[in-house]
């Protein structure tokens, strides 16, 4: 046995002579021999590229299945290849070149680098070209699959000077030329357009990466390296509407204060795989405040303002308005169905045409450069005041305590006088419609805002049609009323529970005015407030059903009480004219970009809550989350100063500061910290979950992804 | 007399014989119910032939205090290496937080011992990112440890006994929460 593998040797040897006397002695090793390990082989190669006078020499990697090596930005786990070359003669070592890595996932955990073949190219130089040198390294790798062994291993391969010639090592040129493609190949940032941002959000912060590119895009992939701690998840492509610019979402798994610093400061390397080639781009982080990309298209919002539109027929306000309407049909069956598809159709109506008198006034006034506010006309006391008197009335009529004899239109509806015309029935059925909407507007529901806010950046045919589509969304159930009408023969006929029904809703609206009363103590002075109370109850008097009135001609009383409330009513309009409350403003003034500051350097945090009495969002906010004692805790522990802003009364201030985030109405959170100094905003609707996660997010603590 | 002294010496000697063959026996069907436990989750774990008391093992804590395996005699101990580069130990981590929960904290130790040469702070922030509040976080100096133990593959386990020695180790990762491991842990307790 060990004599034949002499003599084969001895063969294989004399072979060799042979063909080197042919060769003119410039045979020799283009390559050493392998080494193995358990995972895998590895061994030097070295070749001299035609068009290139360098020589490069190759870490030529088999892996085993399974077994992967690292690339120069590990990812979460992981190091790179380092080689030592001390023991080298005559030679210059560069630096490694990495050919652009794959991405293995580690349940959950990303990290960067080879499997089964790899070719790292090392670029080097004989100094002395008129003697031998010498190549002898010692490599350290890191090779896992589901364990991990560091490795070490020493390498040599000698270059014979003969070796200097151009016609060196042609063997393992197309190896080395194709892993020495897939290294990156660098591009100036000047010479490129694309961009990166850092978009801090509080559910999940983002890189976002834009790359032009004219040829198109075949299997495209980023690795960013950021030079800090943080890691990321996969990226998440999202092709643009053109085609040449690729945008890419790269979620940020932890953020981190220190890191979140040096991410800012330091240029980022871009690797951008397209085509199986590579390139690398050094660019510059940009902060995203809190704009949204705003590219959700047109549809979308409107499907979502119907949707929006849909719901506030379920706000506590509205509903009562609405299903007082259905009862009011219910004994009217024997008008026919065109009677009460008629009247319907008045109420749709009604909705459509105060949400697009809406729109128009938000258009005109963004005209004259004021911008309003979703709910605005609910900061203005009168007309408060004005809904919360009808609301009053109409409850205390369904509690069968007043009784309107009088041709009230808004209420008439309500079928107390079953032999109307039909055109009276249409007229107030229409005015029903607006009510309903008009009351419909504080109750501001989460999608409404989104839709709103869109519509309110974009131009003014946009803002009609997103309105429209509001009110078709709340004219929805109404539309199905009118196609089937026979649906309110499944309704029993009304008897007793009607009335309680009708109780009931006349408590939800009592509810309601209670509301609009804490909205007006915040608006007016308590004296005028009580003021017009009286009046309003004097005049209610006139209503009341069994009327202790008879004394007094009805004339006479309804004389006096214009004769009194004229002069009181006038007093408050003069009084809150010029009402200023400078303190609020001077809270807003603190959010002046260096009072802020001021908190933030010192590590703090600053948590702005922009709320109003009419906000009912707002209430909930404050009821489940904001003001639970375990909240106030958090905030305490964390150093977070709370700034409440009341925007109950109009300020085009603070209206400026939420359209600055990109919002027109409220509920408005905002949380700022070293890393976010330029805030972000929470969702409409908060949890404590997604507040302590923007908590997270402001203070740049690391955050646990939970499996 | 002498034939009878003979007799008695090779019965005594045959006694002796057959309680050896009894005590390998014994140890046989031990072994086997040993193995019963190496099932499932724990299927990797290997017994150790080395039964001596092994009086050299130490590690060091974050405030750089020396930690004896000695010191923890008393207990059943686990070692746990790992290192900031090593994904699968990373993964591993949290399953011998919840392991350390489930066995009474006054016979059960685990311990996890960090290997990473260059850069300990980053360990000690994944390590913070974990929230492992069941164990603390320990590091071997100048992978002085993992080389007195030929620990050259991580994640690597070893289980110690009550009075220190290396009852078998644990090449690879485990998911240490499950009910095996619980088993196992359990019965070296006993």
């Amino acid at each position: 046995m060990y004599k034949k593998y002499v003599i084969n040797k001895l063969f294989f040897l004399i072979i060799l002579f042979i063909l080197s006397l042919f060769h003119n002695q410039k045979l020799f090793a283009t390559s050493s021999e392998w080494v193995n390990y358990d995972q895998g082989k590895v061994r030097l190669i070295s070749a001299k590229l035609n068009n290139n006078s360098n020589f490069y020499l190759g870490l030529h990697f088999i892996m085993l299945p399974d077994w992967k090596t690292f690339w120069r930005s590990p990812g979460e786990a992981g190091y790179p290849l380092e080689f030592k070359y001390n023991k080298s003669k005559n030679i210059l070592f560069n630096e490694i070149m990495w050919p652009y890595p794959e991405r293995f996932n580690f349940s959950g955990i990303y990290t960067y680098g080879y499997s089964k073949e790899v070719v790292l190219p090392i670029k080097f130089d004989v100094i002395d070209k008129k003697f031998d040198a010498d190549i002898s390294i010692e490599i350290n790798f890191l090779t896992c699959s589901d364990v991990c062994i560091p490795k070490k291993i020493y390498l040599s391969l000698p270059i014979p000077k003969e070796a200097h010639g151009d016609n060196y090592l042609k063997l393992n040129q197309d190896l080395l030329a194709k892993y020495l493609q897939r290294v990156p190949k660098r591009v100036e940032k000047s010479s490129v357009n694309n961009k990166i941002y850092f978009i801090p959000k509080s559910e999940e912060s983002v890189l976002k990466i834009n790359i032009d590119s004219i040829q198109g895009f075949k299997n495209p992939d980023v690795f960013v390296e950021t030079g800090t701690e943080l890691n990321f998840d996969k990226p998440r492509l999202i092709f643009t509407e053109t085609g040449k610019v690729l945008e890419f979402e790269l979620p940020i798994k932890d953020i981190d204060t220190v890191n979140i610093e040096s991410l800012l400061n330091q240029p980022v390397v871009v690797t951008f795989i397209n085509f199986g080639k590579a390139e690398e781009y050094n660019l510059d982080v940009e902060i995203v405040g809190n704009k949204h990309s705003s590219s959700s298209s047109l549809w979308v919002i409107i499907i979502l303002a119907v949707a929006g539109g849909l719901i506030l027929n379920f706000m506590p306000c509205v509903l009562p308005i609405l299903t007082l309407k259905v009862l009011s049909l219910l004994d009217k069956e024997s008008l026919g169905y065109n009677y009460i598809r008629f009247s319907f159709f008045g109420n749709i109506l009604g909705i459509i045409f105060t949400f697009l008198v809406l729109a128009l006034l938000i258009i005109i006034f963004r005209f004259l450069g004021i911008n309003l506010g979703w709910g605005f006309h609910f900061q203005e006391p009168i007309f408060t005041f004005t809904v919360l008197v009808i609301i009053l009335f109409f409850s205390l009529n369904l509690f069968d305590l007043v009784q309107i004899k009088l041709p009230f239109w808004i209420f008439s509806s309500l079928g107390k006088n079953a032999n109307q015309k039909e055109s009276n029935n249409f007229r107030f059925s229409f005015f029903n419609g607006i009510f309903s909407t008009i009351l419909a507007t504080p109750c501001t529901a989460p999608i409404i805002g989104t839709t709103v806010t869109f519509a309110l950046q974009n131009s003014s045919f946009k803002v009609f049609l997103i309105f429209l589509a509001m009110g078709l969304g709340m004219s929805l159930p109404l539309l199905v009323i009118i196609i089937f009408p026979n649906l309110i023969s499944y309704i029993p006929k009304s008897g007793k529970w009607t009335l309680n029904l009708k109780k009931f809703l006349g408590f939800l609206l009592l509810l309601t005015a209670f509301w609009l009363l804490v909205v007006l103590i915040n608006q007016i002075d308590l004296s005028v407030l009580i003021i017009l109370l009286v009046i309003m109850f004097l005049i209610f008097l006139l209503f009341i059903k069994n009327d202790p009135l008879q004394i007094i001609s009805r004339n006479l009383y309804l004389k006096l009480i214009v004769l009194v409330a004229i002069p009181l009513i006038t007093i408050p309009i003069i009084l809150f004219s010029d009402k200023v409350e400078p303190e609020k403003t001077n809270r807003l003034l603190d959010l002046q970009t260096d009072n802020i500051n001021k908190y933030l350097s010192s590590g703090k945090l600053v948590f702005v809550d922009i709320t109003a009495e009419w906000c009912i969002t707002c209430k909930v906010n404050k009821f489940l989350v904001l003001d639970t004692n375990e909240v106030r805790k958090v905030f305490e522990n964390e150093n977070v100063i709370y700034i409440e802003i009341d925007w109950t009364k109009r300020d085009s201030k603070i209206l400026d500061f939420i359209n600055s985030f990109d919002r027109s109405g409220i509920p408005l959170n905002i949380i700022y910290g070293k890393f976010t100094p330029k805030g972000i905003t929470l969702p409409e609707i908060l949890t404590k979950k997604n507040l302590y996660r923007s908590i997270q997010v402001a203070k740049g603590s690391k955050i646990i992804v939970e499996k | 007399m002498l034939k009878n002294k003979l007799i008695r010496n090779i019965s005594f000697l045959f006694v002796i014989i057959l309680f050896i063959i009894l005590i390998f026996l014994l140890s046989i069907t031990k072994n086997e119910d040993e193995k019963s436990f190496i099932k499932g989750e724990m299927e990797k774990f290997v017994f150790s032939n080395n039964k001596t008391e092994d009086r050299s093992i130490f590690w060091f804590d974050i405030n750089n205090k020396r930690i004896d395996l000695t010191d923890l005699n008393g207990k059943v101990v686990l070692v746990n290496f790992w290192a900031s580069w090593c994904a699968p130990c990373i993964e591993e981590l949290p399953s011998i937080n919840k392991l350390s929960k489930k066995i009474d904290q006054s016979k059960f130790e685990s311990v996890i011992i960090n290997i990473d040469k260059v850069n300990k702070e980053k360990s000690v922030r994944i390590y913070e990112s974990l929230r492992l509040d069941n164990l603390k976080y320990f590091y071997d100096a100048n992978n002085h440890l993992v080389s007195y133990l030929k620990v050259d593959v991580i994640p690597t386990t070893i289980i110690y006994s009550k009075n220190g020695k290396e009852l078998g180790r644990l090449i690879g990762e485990a998911e240490w929460s499950s009910s095996d491991a619980v088993k196992l842990i359990n019965y070296f307790i006993k």
